[in-house]
């Protein structure tokens, strides 16, 4: 069995008395597309930047591609690539000295991917500075492939990029991730483009892992369950109650189960109705849309 | 730990600006200064200072998101300071080299109108040495306090009292003692700075990058 892309145990980051990230456990298999979402301070770029080797933990430890993060032997360095928000090269950089650069550290550089790539976006003989905000996005995520790294780490990479564009984008890293198996994780709040390329997704709220698993898993097992009268229904064995919410009359009841829609409608009661959540709901539901946790949620409804 | 050209290139074009700005500086300083130079003058050492200040500034700044950006491209930190040092050897040669060949050829003697200048030129040969033992002193000074002083977690105060000691040791060394007249006294000089290039490198392996 292969070793996982990233391994995270009990990973915690604080900044002053700021917790970005506390005890977080998580392991990425190779080869998988990672969504990592979460409102704006969860913690996504410390992880990544974590992963990255960028900053080291306060606690706990982060491995990748079997190694400690900080101290990645010099052959694996340029496997690992990242787009972190933020880190941009200066303006008077033109695209053939940043390839030239990427090139020196990634020792599989695909330049003619590159061409491609950025073919018909006028961005070639411009200095960065002169780009517009799309323009250099598309710029740093053609760099990003084209190092055919084995482990992409994206901090919002299509931010700025017009909707044609992110397809685009997101087509090419769907690519990427099946011709070489690469493992790529995509922290992004544009959630309906992700959703159509990732395997596995993790929301992050309050520097926790709130919820993680496979992307299909998660559309068969979490449904969103609509009942007559303001209690919640008592489902019984094999079914997790995530949250609870009474509307008009009606209780609108998060569950997560393997069992199949038929018996969660029996269980719910007369008149219930079961509906299959998408990636949105589920991030609404885990994240809250005033930024309530799910597990505030969840101890509110048990 | 190799050599990038590319690497190099974007290292040493970040700090064009500053050397061909200094290197003006200094060359014009040597051509149109009509007393005879001396180790211990102040303009060189204060041209010297800024120049390794702003190197230390624009090629090791972690908290730069340039900086950042070529640590999120894959390069190994052994291959970051490797090139970051070679950048820095350059750009210091890109001024100190040239104002050397000034004083070392009969450039500065022929421009000069003062018909004492052929025999003044020979006491002056030794002049360049203590400008490239000054950046010697300083440039592995700087870079750490530049590394360290962007380190979230290690603390801003300790590069406080290596600066604060950098001006203890450095000040007598360049005023006081200037190169080559009392060879002894820059023994613990160049020990303190060999100190600072080997502490540079080693917090570079662990270097936390805040951008």
């Amino acid at each position: 069995m292969n070793s996982p892309a990233i391994q995270a145990t009990n990973l915690s980051r604080h900044y002053a008395r700021t917790h970005a990230l506390r005890n977080m456990d998580l392991e990425v298999p190779p080869g998988r597309i990672l969504a990592l979402l979460g409102p704006n301070g969860a913690g996504k770029t410390t992880f990544l930047k974590l992963v990255m080797g960028l900053i080291e933990p306060t606690t706990g430890q982060v491995s990748v591609l079997g190694h400690p993060s900080r101290s990645l032997p010099p052959q694996l360095a340029g496997k690992v690539v990242g787009m972190i928000e933020g880190h941009e090269p200066p303006s008077w950089a033109k695209l053939e000295l940043l390839a030239a650069v990427q090139a020196g550290a990634s020792p599989n550089f695909d330049f003619s991917f590159l061409k491609t790539f950025c073919a018909d976006r006028g961005i070639w003989t411009k200095r960065y500075g002169a780009l517009s905000k799309g323009q250099k996005r598309w710029l740093l995520a053609g760099l990003t492939l084209a190092s055919r790294a084995v482990l992409l780490l994206l901090d919002e990479p299509a931010d700025g990029l017009d909707p044609a564009a992110r397809r685009s984008f997101y087509d090419h890293l769907r690519d990427y991730a099946t011709d070489l198996g690469a493992t790529c994780v995509v922290a992004t709040h544009i959630i309906s483009d992700i959703e159509r390329v990732a395997d596995d997704v993790a929301i992050l709220v309050r520097g926790r892992i709130a919820l993680y698993g496979s992307l299909e898993d998660l559309r068969e097992q979490v449904r969103e369950i609509e009942s007559p009268g303001d209690t919640t229904p008592q489902f019984g064995e094999g079914v997790e109650v995530l949250a609870s919410k009474g509307i008009a009359g009606s209780t609108l009841t998060w569950v997560k189960s393997p069992l199949d829609d038929g018996e969660l409608q029996r269980r719910a009661g007369a008149g219930a109705t079961v509906r299959n959540l998408t990636l949105e709901s589920l991030y609404l539901l885990t994240a809250g849309q005033n930024g309530d946790s799910l597990s505030r949620e969840a101890k509110e409804a048990t | 730990m190799r050599v990038r050209i590319a690497l190099l290139r974007f290292l040493l074009q970040r700090s064009t600006a500053s050397t061909v700005a200094f290197f003006c500086l200094m060359v014009l300083y040597m051509l149109f200064k009509p007393d005879p130079l001396d180790s211990a003058e102040a303009f060189p050492a204060i041209i010297v200072f800024f120049h390794c200040y702003s190197l230390a500034s624009s090629l090791g700044r972690p908290a730069d998101k340039h900086f950042a950006f070529l640590f999120s491209r894959g390069y190994s930190r052994d291959t970051l300071w490797l090139n970051t040092m070679i950048a820095t050897a350059i750009s210091v040669l890109a001024v100190w080299l040239p104002a050397a060949i000034v004083v070392w050829t009969p450039l500065r003697a022929n421009f000069l109108p003062d018909p004492e200048y052929p025999i003044v030129a020979a006491a002056e040969r030794t002049v360049p040495l203590a400008w490239l033992a000054w950046y010697a002193l300083l440039m592995p000074f700087l870079h750490y306090e530049w590394i360290r002083w962007a380190q979230p977690t290690r603390g801003a105060f300790g590069a406080t009292l290596v600066q604060a000691g950098m001006i203890v040791v450095a000040y007598p060394i360049v005023v006081v003692a200037p190169w080559p007249r009392w060879p002894i006294l820059w023994a613990p000089g160049a020990l303190v700075a060999l100190g600072a290039f080997t502490a540079t490198r080693r917090l570079y392996a662990r270097i936390e990058v805040p951008a």
